[in-house]
């Protein structure tokens, strides 16, 4: 699709340099570019009209997936300052400042700089700004960044935005249930032959007839999808063929033949309303949570929660509305100071807000009544991954028999159980957040025998709290336990989609 | 240190005041008497009695009825006479109350001016002297006689008579008494009421210019843990301000929370004492440099706090001269308090100094009185300098020899904030070439770690460095955590710089053995179950400085909306479950042994000032060569060690540390439920003549790899 590449690249550029971030932002983009993917694919006269457009989905879906921002994939293995000799190299990307400093010969071996006097001159106190840099690489050779990457990249680090993964199997699977419920409205209509050929596009009375379908076969998904059976059929060929196949059946091929041409336009066009819809829902997703406040937040409750989160503040927002008056202890959220942001917020809202440092979180909680935080991603096990100080939190939640309480939407929710995922799902940030480089230029210059550095400076995003320490999940359709989690996903996903790839034979 | 007492307390210690003199009038002989009882240091072993269950020697009671039977016997008639002050009337307590509250404001103004003092007005004169009388001859004759009711009564008719004199004559007070400080000072008072409601005053042991008559009345008291100034308490602090040098201002928007605690604004008042610094009369100019010093930040760690204040005390002992018609006893006490006072008011005293404080007090309240002034201030210069060389050097290095059999090759060692026994811990083992990385946790707003992380980067230790907030990433990676304490109270909790609870509790989760380094002198007595009924709030607006200034914008003006607290809180509490194994000068313990080493360490504290700890350490370190003084053997007495036996599997190595002290060898018994849950280890292993060292290292070694 020549048309919406464009788009496409442009939209990973953006997630690689961290143009977009926050899984609510991601999320709804992603949708947004999948409308138009959608929108704009070209619907050809073969046979799976669905798996082309699943297809179509799916290639961008993976470029997405793929787009991880470099400055992580760099940052994760090299605990960026590592300073072999004097020489030493600086390297910005993206929007985020990140270093990678490298002694000479790596640097020769990476880059095939024929001089390195400017990289001589440059030391590690020096700040150097993004421009000095930028004309620092075009004045050298050409580098070639992506080569550099994936030479750099740990591989199986997949720390990307998971929202985007998420929202790619959203329309993945929407696309299914749409194929689906078309076909079924399809054997409907030619049983009953209510509907013209013509007459598709008007939604009216169609409608509820539509939307049991979809029912039906959300339903019929929702129980198919585990078995072994459905699993062995679907996994050999292009799933979304033999699903249809297998569900309609034998009337499969009249109904091809009643209405080609019609039922794909109907297919498109209910993709793109669902992909609306869905749009709609990040959107509004605070609501629904929000509107739980007064169920949850009783009066005079010390509530304490870490860094921001958009979905936390509504729904303090939302108690404060309904009158409870409450305090809130807001753990800042270092190094991103995030929670400075919410408490003054809050404040403006008239909560009575107490910031307190990280580290004074244990010393508190005994204090609190609930904490309520919100998530980056909550995983099939119902585990969640969250601003990194999150599991020291729980931890001390759970420690106190303090409830710890999770709110997020559901394009949060994600279909993968994590494995190691302090590490793997995770992403290093610059260090110049907690040293500051001017100050520790002294400090760069040693290094072990082996030369590997002495200075190594961690500074992670994400923290990984496991499910037993979360007691509660309050998401848009309501508060679920975290043993809920994975049945909860299978609502949105269908199970094989949980690799977003393409299938190279069909 | 708080020297008042709610009057609740004061009652309820009926039996105290003449248990205490016991314990003072028999000090005299004190190796004599080896029973747990004995109580030489009976200020405080009741004390800490009066807390914890653990330290309670049953038969206190039947050794009080019979004390005063030795007490002409071992004491010559000087001592007896300088010990009877030490002893105090029953009243104690409550004149302790009164005096140092507010009135006998008289003494030390005279004591501390170098000039012998002018003549007193008539009040206070009066008051001084019939104390006097009062005291000296008739505190034996008069104490059984009084009940505590009539006490009581008579306490309260002086306060008041003593209250009614200082309304009216304050001023005149002022002026006619002694010229030099009170010229001084009374501008100053004048001052700091004015700004009344604007400052606020730190818990008035004594204030500089007033103090006891009754020094060693009152440095009894500081034995025990004292109940803390709450700054909750309007009264009190109303009082307390009066008194301040240090004009606190009183920062905005208070936590609710935190009402009994001090808050200040910080800052402010450092240029204004700065100024003050040539007033000669006003504080010994190096205990109010070290005071600017905390004020300031400049002097931080436990440690550093302690030896600083201590090398201020030991100049301002030199400089000292007993005034006039003073005992150098009494005086200096008080002077000390004045100083200890000061102190406080540039920042609240860390459990350590109290320690520290304690026994500078002891020492001279035990002072004998055949003494001469010089010979007297030699020997209390000796005293702080055989503390500060024992107590921290010596203890620092001995815990650095026990912590390094801890560390082997390929750990990783991962310790929170800038303790300073931990540097020399990691200084050590890479000295002898053990091969380990570090990780520096560290947290705002102080961002001590970056020091720590500087030195040991400069003495080419791998480390890495991280936020608190990633401590759970970074403790797949460890292999143990090593932390500093301020404080190891005696139920086991650590009190220690916030945050190190988070770090402790991660480790915990993650099966990382905790080790909590302390040296003994900073254990204490008291118990504390949270972080937030003591604790040391720092200035708030260093939260709201964000270092690189991305979004300290957000709190530009926090203050503004009452809505709006910034708590900035210095320690925190440790649960004991989290600790793995305390490494102190002692040796290796679980933390529920904190009692037991509260306990010992007081009697040593009183009595056994004269063994030689580097010996008894030595002795420690080498084991099965020689034999423990006899004092120290009931150090890890039978009635603890069960104890210990029945901790958790964790717990074990620490406890077979233990066992390895002669006592443990001597008893075999225990040694065997000790060492059960490892199934290994045999009674006859550790009986004196067996190989018991090295299968016991070893042994350690694998409890604490797991």
């Amino acid at each position: 699709m020549p048309d919406v590449q464009p788009l496409v690249s442009d939209f990973v550029l953006k997630l690689k340099r961290r143009k977009v971030e926050g899984s609510h932002a991601v999320a709804r983009q992603t949708a947004e570019l999948l409308r138009s993917v959608v929108s704009q694919h070209r619907m050809g006269s073969s046979a799976n009209q669905a798996a082309a457009l699943a297809d179509a989905v799916r290639a961008v879906g993976e470029q997405l997936i793929a787009a991880n921002p470099i400055d992580n994939a760099l940052s994760s293995h090299l605990l960026i300052m590592s300073i072999l000799d004097k020489s030493t190299f600086g390297y910005l990307q993206g929007g985020n400042v990140s270093f990678m400093v490298i002694n000479e010969s790596t640097a020769t071996t990476f880059l095939n700089i024929p001089s390195l006097m400017l990289m001589k001159q440059w030391r590690f106190g020096n700040y150097i700004g993004r421009g000095v840099m930028a004309k620092f690489f075009s004045s050298s050779t050409k580098v070639d960044m992506q080569d550099m990457n994936s030479r750099m990249l740990w591989p199986g680090v997949n720390p990307a935005e998971l929202a985007v993964g998420n929202i790619v199997r959203r329309v993945l699977h929407i696309i299914k249930e749409e194929d689906i419920s078309s076909t079924a409205v399809g054997i409907e209509g030619l049983s009953v032959t209510v509907d013209s050929d013509d007459e598709y596009d008007s939604e009216h009375d169609d409608g509820p007839a539509l939307s049991a379908a979809v029912l039906a076969a959300h339903a019929r998904n929702a129980l198919r999808a585990p078995s072994l059976q459905t699993l062995l059929e679907d996994i050999p060929v292009s799933p979304a063929i033999s699903r249809t196949a297998s569900s309609t059946g034998d009337s499969d091929g009249k109904s091809k033949s009643a209405g080609d041409k019609s039922s794909t336009r109907k297919l498109k066009h209910d993709v793109i309303t669902a992909i609306g819809d869905l749009i709609d829902e990040i959107d509004s997703c605070y609501e629904p949570i929000s509107e739980q406040a007064v169920e949850l937040i009783h009066q005079n409750e010390v509530i304490l929660t870490l860094g921001r989160s958009r979905t936390v503040k509504e729904f303090l927002y939302a108690a404060k509305e309904k009158k409870r008056s409450f305090r809130v202890f807001v753990a800042e959220g270092a190094p991103r100071y995030q929670g400075h942001v919410l408490a003054k917020e809050l404040v403006e809202k008239g909560v009575q807000t107490t910031v307190i440092t990280d580290s004074a979180v244990f010393a508190m909680i005994s204090r609190v009544n609930m904490v309520i935080v919100g998530a980056h991603a909550i995983m099939a096990n119902g585990g969640v991954i969250a601003l990194v100080g999150m599991n020291m939190v729980a931890l001390a939640a759970q420690r106190h028999a303090v409830p710890f309480v999770v709110v997020a939407g559901s394009h949060k929710l994600c279909p993968l159980y994590p494995h190691n995922p302090e590490v793997l799902l995770n992403e290093l940030k610059s260090p110049s957040d907690l040293l500051d480089f001017g100050e520790f230029s002294d400090c760069m210059n040693f290094s072990t025998q082996d030369g590997s550095p002495l200075l190594n400076v961690v500074n992670p995003t994400f923290d990984y709290v496991p499910p037993k320490l979360v007691s509660l999940f309050v998401t848009d359709t309501g508060g679920h336990s975290p043993s809920y989690m994975y049945r909860l996903i299978a609502e949105y996903y269908s199970a094989d989609d949980l690799v977003v790839r393409r299938k190279s034979g069909s | 240190m708080d020297i008042r007492r709610p009057p609740p307390r004061s009652s309820s210690g009926g039996v105290e005041p003449r248990f205490r003199q016991v314990g003072f009038v028999t000090s005299a002989e004190p190796e004599a008497e080896p029973a747990p009882a004995a109580s030489p240091p009976a200020p405080d072993g009741l004390s800490t009695g009066a807390r914890s269950p653990v330290m309670i020697p049953p038969p206190l009671i039947p050794d009080h009825l019979h004390a005063p039977v030795p007490v002409p016997v071992p004491a010559p008639a000087s001592e007896s006479q300088s010990f009877m002050p030490s002893s105090p009337p029953p009243a104690s307590s409550s004149r302790l109350e009164a005096a140092s509250d507010l009135d006998d404001d008289d003494d030390v103004d005279v004591s501390w001016a170098r000039p012998p003092p002018p003549a007193l007005p008539e009040p206070y004169k009066r008051y001084l002297t019939e104390k006097k009388n009062e005291d000296a001859p008739a505190s034996f004759s008069q104490k059984p006689k009084l009940s505590r009711a009539e006490r009581r009564a008579t306490q309260e008719a002086q306060r008041a008579a003593k209250a009614a004199a200082k309304e009216a004559g304050l001023k005149s007070t002022a002026m006619a008494s002694d010229v030099n400080t009170k010229l001084s000072k009374q501008p100053k008072t004048a001052k700091t009421s004015l700004k009344k409601d604007m400052t606020q005053v730190n818990p008035p042991v004594a204030s500089d210019k007033k103090t006891s008559v009754h020094p060693p009345d009152k440095d009894r008291k500081k034995d025990g843990p004292q109940p803390r100034m709450q700054f909750d308490n309007a009264h009190r602090v109303v009082k307390a301000k009066k008194r301040s040098i240090v004009n606190q201002s009183e920062a905005q928007n208070r936590v609710e929370l935190f009402r009994h605690l001090p808050q200040y604004a910080h800052g402010t008042q450092l240029p204004d004492l700065e100024s003050k610094f040539f007033q000669p009369d006003l504080m010994h100019p190096s205990v109010y440099k070290v005071g600017l010093q905390y004020l300031s930040g400049n002097i931080s760690g436990g440690n550093a706090r302690c030896i600083a204040m201590l090398l201020a005390f030991r100049e301002a002992i030199n400089d000292y001269s007993t005034p006039a018609e003073k005992i150098l006893s009494r005086d200096l006490t008080a002077k000390i308090s004045s100083f200890v006072s000061f102190l406080i008011e540039c920042r609240p005293l860390s459990i350590s100094m109290g320690n520290a404080i304690r026994f500078l007090k002891n020492r001279i309240t035990k002072l004998p009185l055949t003494l001469s002034e010089s010979e007297a201030k030699a020997s209390l210069q000796s005293d702080v300098d055989r503390f500060i060389n024992e107590k921290i050097i010596v203890a620092d290095k001995v815990i650095v020899s026990h912590a390094v059999t801890k560390i082997r090759d390929d750990d990783v060692l991962l310790t929170y904030g800038s303790p300073s026994v931990i540097e020399m811990i990691f200084d050590h083992a890479h000295e002898i070439g053990k091969r380990f990385r570090v990780v520096v946790v560290d947290s705002r707003p102080n961002l001590e770690g970056q020091g720590l992380l500087r030195r040991l980067v400069a003495k080419g230790i791998s480390c890495t460095y991280t936020h608190i907030n990633a401590v759970s990433y970074i403790m797949h990676e460890a292999t143990r955590v090593f932390l500093g304490a301020s404080s190891v109270l005696s139920n086991g909790t650590v009190y220690s710089r916030a945050g190190t609870a988070s770090v402790a509790m991660v480790a915990h989760a993650f099966g990382v053995p905790v080790l909590v380094c302390c040296e003994a002198y900073k254990f204490h007595e008291r118990v504390q179950l949270d972080s937030i009924c003591s604790n040391e709030l720092g200035d708030p607006d260093a939260i709201s400085r964000v270092p690189g200034g991305k979004s300290s914008s957000h709190l530009k003006n926090w203050a503004d909306n009452e809505n709006f607290h910034l708590l900035n809180l210095k320690y925190d509490i440790t649960p004991s479950d989290y600790v793995s194994m305390l490494i102190t000068d002692y040796g290796m313990l679980p933390p529920t042994s904190v009692p037991v080493i509260v306990r010992e360490y007081r009697r040593e504290h009183f009595i056994a000032c004269t063994i030689d700890l580097l010996h008894w350490h030595g002795l420690l370190n080498h084991l099965g060569q020689s034999e423990l003084p006899a004092s120290k053997d009931c150090c890890f007495d039978t009635e603890q060690t069960p104890h210990m036996c029945a901790d958790a599997k964790s717990k074990a190595f620490s406890a077979l540390d233990m066992c390895s002290s002669p006592k443990g060898r001597g008893e075999p018994q225990h040694c065997c439920r000790l060492a059960t849950p490892m199934g290994t280890l045999i009674p006859g292993s550790l009986q004196p003549d067996g190989p018991s060292t090295s299968p016991f290292s070893e042994l350690s070694e694998n409890v604490v790899r797991n």
